[in-house]
């Protein structure tokens, strides 16, 4: 049943034997040790396995690894280069939008998402940007607030 | 959540697709986005034995403006529209095809759809989330399957009660004594295409393939939602231009939400009226969904429309009317008394907005 | 928010948190990503049925299955009691849809769901119970049968004398207020992971707010020293009061790891988090007021029934903490509680937020604000007119040492505009207020409420601070190196925190009751005291001073008053080093507020040293046609003593008041024979991004004289408010009292109708 497959992330080839059913975040976790694509509801409610596929944040949960073979994948892992924070994990903690922090990797995939695609969205875009992303603590304002702040480029 | 085990395809064609389909009679199952799929599989709701996956069929992901498709079973070849790229149409009679694989996204960022057919991609960026609409194709929410809050549970959970109609049992738990599925179609794309006339096509295990209105794709019945055959694929929808002579075109998709972001629709209506220059309704499309088993045409509620000058006694009327018309299937938080009252409101609403520019 | 004169440089600042550079990055451990060698995972067979007899369990097909290494059934849980009312696994009976019968460890996830489709189990169903007043009757099914009725307990508690209040009384009101079950919704779900190794020690490592209760619960429990009970707490996504204590799964998986002597991973799918979350259930809550005509509170009646499901569990202390805040919040001299829990075969509850007092607080905040529109006061000043202020005393001997909450109320309402907005605004919207309080930690639990801290310095004067607090979000790691770091006179960045780790950390009766700033904090000043006065005494040689004469601070110690005579606070530590003694400087701390706990039959007795106060002010906009209503504004003033770390204190009040708008306006667990319909996040609608109000935080100080540094809480004190503002704003802009929450848009629509038909009568 296994098969073997290539998986392309954060710019490094894996070759994997899996089985087709299952999830890439399943295989990022138990089989590559990307435990910072964090696993919560597995059912496309919480946005917390948020990764970026071919440029778009997509659910881990909901995607088979069988059908990103050799596509870029990026995992939160990837987005900080060379012990570097990335503007948006910067702004994050400057803002204070991290309280428990299991939401985070998923949230800052995904205005990560958005901020490639529309570099100053206005704040009711990084709100329907972020609307696939559960956060419990903090009520989101202080999260939103780091997203416009590194539109703004402060 | 773990998936049940399953062998995977990856065919090259169409007709290869149907065909494993067709030989695995009834237990094999396409996979688009999968963001549907995938959560109905997690959940034991369904679990196919072989998953038959559309990525390695070329030409499904585009958007293609072109000329009417007068030979039904090309599969339309032209370039793919890269983003900003605002694809006028050429001529009047032109249409739109749009491969059942693009994504909603992809739909709802289309200039040519933004300009051209603003409701369906109005419709397309109301979908779910960002990551949602990023996976999730059109092809997938038009084959949305229906939904219901005693079906779309995990096997634990629906062990304690008799099977349903959906799920090869003889009780529908929403309609208590009812004797067919009351399951919901939610899909946002639907009733926008329907009000723009859109046709799908369908292709089949023997190579042939037919192209029907969107209308007609839809049981009415929770299960089977749609008229697909076991062997059957919805590869494209062609949406004709809709302006005729002289009138304009203006639409409205107006969507009902508890909260804005990652739900349902408790109702969607995509409005879409022609009007000429004394502003008289020539042609009218009111197109409802989530509020029973397929999106449902408002037509008598069209009907009051027509022929008049639309004011807010008529938009009253009109709404009153598609409220009484249609039998409605509660959802959760909404009883069957709020939302045919919505169908009411959101009906006005819709009008109202697609007339919003005077 | 005020500006501080720079009296400190590490604490009240608004610094980044310790661990944001870690969670931002996805590197922070959380129980889940805790991966060991030979781990096995675990699967637990949960009952179909609400209520019925087991008959038989076949477990023989399981256990051929190849990779199924062990199954665990009632008969080999050791008779261990997860609660007083409940086995780890059940007995001869199950009383819930999701009760657990049987668990599977196998080599892996898909192999143990395998396993559990070929478990058989026989059943005989019995009658269910799901609704609290079916379930009172006489002849209702029994859920347990140590109970005759279905009343595991009750409470009937007076202060004063409420007959004699109502009798003074001009006005009186009772209404019955319901709320509805609700959920908790942490983003990590429940999971642990457990491992009995060789020598015969537990190790769990499990998301949860004490380490110290469950250590000393599964020590009791599996008969083990208590140092053979390690508790690791990892980074926790969220509590919201639902991690107090160790539940079944906790021993699921001991259990299982003890069987096959290999680690085992127990946690659960979303599905199942709606079935072992235990958020609030089902309250039904009649309350009595009278006040004279000018408002002032003469007697409060409250009596509260309230859905326990299926099982108790520490439910017990709610209805103590409810009939306590009953004369709490405000100037009241006669109050009454009677109530009680009832067992139902729903899924057991427990609480979410803050012990069911803000459903109470809803409760009596809607009664009150609806007595003032009753006799034309203006509900800011009713609120005023009723608060508790610093030094006051209330019936059951609860003393306020410091008390902000009649400046909470004027603040809020000045920067709200109330004066120009009540009663002013246009139709359909409202503006309303709502006030709360809770304790900053307390004895009750255990005769003590000990927090322990200590330190260790090195060389270059950076330290490790090791506490057994954890934090599940609300920034208690940041928060103790702050007053680590202040107390010692260094940067936050020159202290590492280590917590929640039984064996390395010393003890903390943890992040529980509000405590962890109050107590924890103490602890952590005294240990960092008690390390700066070995250093003072080293260090006042050197600088020719007497020890008390010093400054630490910003990494120098320095002489008062004269700023030229100082040296390095990292010089100091390594001549103490360095010296002939050798000295290695380490502190050590605890702290216990030196009360005793309420009685447990009158709950006479300040068994807290420390209270907070808060009030808010909702502004709604109500959409006439949907029901909609839309949380526009929430002005929030909490009185935390002291901030610690204001952008921390302003995250936590962000964080209620939309968790709490989230259960006034969005969420509820609708249930149908015992099964939630909605367990979903996509179904059991908690808001979103774009559900954002606009929230405007005041900080209020009011210095208590016990805290470190003058702090209180701000762990569930917010929410206390939010609920009853958002009603009272909701009756105001819709001139109908709702009365259950959530307020959805059916229950609005139906107000409306019910005013239209109203304003027809003659």
């Amino acid at each position: 049943m296994k098969k073997i497959i290539n998986l392309k992330v954060n710019g490094d080839i894996y070759e994997l034997a899996i089985e087709p059913w299952r999830t890439l975040l399943e295989v990022l976790r138990e089989n590559l040790g990307f435990t910072g694509t964090k696993k919560s509801c597995g059912l496309g409610t919480c946005g917390a396995c948020t990764v970026i596929i071919n440029g778009s944040p997509v659910l881990a949960c909901l995607t088979l690894a069988f059908e990103v073979e050799g596509i870029d994948i990026l995992t939160i892992e990837g987005i900080s280069q060379k012990g570097s924070l990335h503007p948006i994990q910067e702004s994050f903690i400057k803002h204070g939008a991290i309280q428990c922090g299991h939401c985070t990797p998923g949230m800052i995939m995904s205005a990560k998402g958005l901020l490639d695609k529309n570099p100053h969205p206005n704040k009711d875009e990084i709100k329907k940007a972020l609307a696939g992303n559960f956060c419990r603590c903090t009520g989101y304002k202080k999260i939103v607030e780091a997203v416009e702040a590194v539109s703004e480029g402060k | 959540m773990r998936l049940p085990k399953f062998d995977y395809h990856k065919p090259g064609n169409i007709q290869e697709a149907c065909s494993i389909l067709k030989g695995h009679n009834g237990n094999a199952r396409v996979i688009a986005g999968g963001t549907d799929l995938l959560v109905a599989m997690k959940h034991r709701v369904k679990a196919p034995a072989h998953i038959i996956s559309l990525k390695g069929i070329k030409g499904l992901d585009t958007i293609n403006p072109s000329s009417s498709l007068s030979n039904k079973d090309s599969i339309p070849l032209s370039p793919p529209l890269s983003k900003g790229n605002s694809g006028e149409f050429s001529s009047g009679n032109d249409t739109l095809t749009i491969g059942s694989l693009v994504t909603l996204q992809s739909v709802a960022d289309a200039d040519i759809i933004k300009k051209r057919f603003p409701i369906l991609s109005a419709a397309a960026d109301s979908v779910a989330s960002q990551q949602i609409r990023n996976m999730g194709t059109i092809g997938g929410n038009i084959c949305l399957d229906t939904r219901c809050w005693y079906y779309n549970q995990s096997k634990e959970w629906r062990d304690a009660r008799p099977p349903c109609f959906k799920t090869k049992g003889s009780v529908c738990y929403v309609i208590k004594g009812g004797n067919k599925c009351n399951a919901l179609y939610a899909s946002d794309t639907a009733p926008a295409l329907i009000a723009l006339n859109a046709r799908v096509k369908i292709c089949n295990s023997e190579n042939t393939s037919k192209e029907i209105p969107i209308e007609n794709f839809f049981t009415g019945v929770g299960e089977p939602v749609n008229i697909l055959k076991q062997d059957e694929i919805m590869t494209q929808i062609t949406i004709p231009n809709n302006s005729s002579g002289g009138a304009e075109t203006r639409g409205a998709f107006n969507k009902l939400c508890f909260r804005e972001g990652l739900e349902y629709p408790v109702i969607n209506v995509a409005v879409l009226l022609e009007l000429n220059k004394e502003k008289i309704c020539k042609n009218a499309k009111i197109v409802i969904g989530a509020v029973t088993s397929s999106p449902v045409r408002a037509k008598n509620a069209e009907e009051k429309l027509k022929g008049k000058k639309i004011d807010e006694a008529l938009i009253a009327e009109a709404g009153k009317t598609a409220s009484k018309d249609i039998s409605v299937i509660p959802y959760l938080w909404a009883s069957p008394g709020y939302k045919r009252k919505m169908i009411e409101v959101c009906v006005g609403r819709g009008i109202r907005k697609a007339l919003e520019k005077d | 928010m005020t500006i501080k004169p720079d009296k400190y440089s590490v604490v009240g600042k608004r610094l980044p948190r310790v661990d944001a550079a870690i969670k931002s990055t996805g590197e922070a451990k959380f129980s889940e990503d805790i991966i060991l060698p030979g781990m096995l995972f675990a699967k637990v067979l949960r009952s179909p049925h609400a209520h019925a007899k087991i008959l038989n369990i076949d477990t023989s097909r399981a256990e051929k299955l190849p990779g199924v290494k062990a199954i665990l059934l009632n008969k080999d849980t050791e008779e261990i009691y997860a609660a007083p009312d409940e086995t780890v696994l059940a007995t001869d009976k199950v009383r819930f849809v999701g009760d657990e019968v049987a668990a599977v460890a196998a080599v892996d996830e898909d192999t143990a769901i395998e396993a559990l489709g070929l478990i058989k189990v026989d059943y005989e169903p019995l009658p269910a119970v799901f609704d609290m007043e079916e379930a009172l009757k006489k002849e209702s099914p029994k859920v347990h049968e140590f109970y005759d009725d279905n009343i595991p307990d009750n409470i009937n508690v007076s202060f004063g004398n409420v007959e004699e209040g109502f009798a003074r009384s001009e006005y009186i009101r009772e209404d019955r207020f319901v709320i509805n079950p609700t959920h908790s919704c942490f983003s990590e779900h429940h999971m642990c992971v457990a491992y009995f190794d060789s020598s015969g020690k537990l190790t769990v490592w499990t998301p949860i707010q004490s380490s110290h209760f469950i250590q000393k619960n599964m020590a009791y429990n599996f008969k083990l020293p208590e140092n053979k009970v390690r508790i690791k707490i990892q980074n926790v996504g969220g509590a919201f009061c639902g991690r107090g204590s160790d539940r079944t799964y906790h021993y699921i998986a001991a259990l299982l790891s003890k069987k096959t002597g290999r680690p085992v991973k127990l946690r659960f799918t979303s599905d199942e988090e709606f079935l072992v979350y235990r958020g609030g259930g089902k309250y039904i809550m009649d309350f009595k007021t009278g006040v004279k005509k000018d408002g002032s509170i003469q007697a409060v009646y409250g009596n509260f029934t309230i859905d326990s499901g299926a099982y108790l569990a520490t439910q017990f202390i709610v209805l103590r903490f409810l009939a306590l805040n009953l004369q709490m919040l405000y100037k009241v001299n006669n109050a009454k509680c009677e109530g009680k829990l009832v067992y139902t075969n729903n899924p057991p509850y427990f609480f979410h937020h803050g012990a069911g007092m803000v459903a109470m607080r809803f409760a009596f905040g809607s009664q009150l604000d609806q007595i003032a529109q009753d006799l034309g006061i203006d509900p800011v000043e009713m609120n005023l007119k009723n608060a508790v202020t610093k030094g006051y005393t209330t019936p059951s001997k609860i003393h306020y040492a410091s008390c902000g909450l009649s400046d909470c109320i004027k603040k809020t309402a000045k920067q709200s505009n109330w004066k120009k907005k009540y009663g002013k605004l246009p139709k359909l919207r409202g503006i309303g207020i709502g006030c709360g309080m809770i304790r900053s930690g307390g004895k009750g639990m255990f005769l003590y409420d000990t927090s322990a801290a200590f330190l260790k310095i090195q060389e270059d004067g950076t330290v490790h601070l090791f506490t057994g607090l954890p934090d599940m979000g609300q920034g208690s790691y940041t928060a103790m190196a702050q007053i680590a770091a202040e107390t010692l006179g260094i940067r936050l960045e020159d202290i590492i925190v280590i917590a929640g780790d039984t064996e390395v950390t010393p003890l903390d009766i943890g992040a529980i009751s509000q405590r962890g700033t109050f107590t924890t904090g103490n602890a952590v000043k005294a240990a960092a005291l008690d390390a700066r006065g070995q250093i003072a005494k080293l260090a006042a040689g050197k600088l020719e001073t007497k020890p008390s004469n010093l400054i630490f601070r910003d990494g120098k110690i320095s002489v008062k008053n004269n700023p030229e005579k100082a040296m390095n606070f990292s010089d100091a530590i390594s001549e103490a080093l360095n010296s002939t003694e050798g000295r290695y400087v380490m502190g050590r701390g605890f702290y216990n507020p030196p009360i005793t706990a309420a009685d447990p039959k009158t709950l006479e007795g300040n068994s807290s040293l420390a209270y907070s106060f808060g009030a808010q002010i909702a502004e709604v906009e109500v959409d006439p046609e949907t029901g909609f209503v839309k949380l526009l504004k929430m002005t929030a003033a909490h009185d935390v003593g002291f901030a610690i770390n204001p952008m921390a204190v302003e995250g936590q009040m962000e964080g209620q008041i939309f968790s709490g708008m989230g259960q006034t306006l969005y969420e509820e667990c609708l249930m149908e024979n015992g099964q939630v319909l909605n367990p979903s996040l996509l179904d059991y609608r908690t808001p979103r991004p774009l559900e954002i109000p606009e929230i405007e935080s005041i900080i209020v100080e009011s210095n208590d004289p016990y805290g470190p540094y003058g702090a209180k809480e701000v762990g569930q004190g917010p929410i206390q408010c939010t609920s009853q503002a958002i009603a009272n704003a909701v009756s105001n802009a819709i001139g109908v009292r709702i009365k259950e929450v959530p307020i959805t848009p059916e229950r609005v629509l139906a107000a409306l109708r019910s005013k239209d038909r109203d304003s027809c009568k003659p």
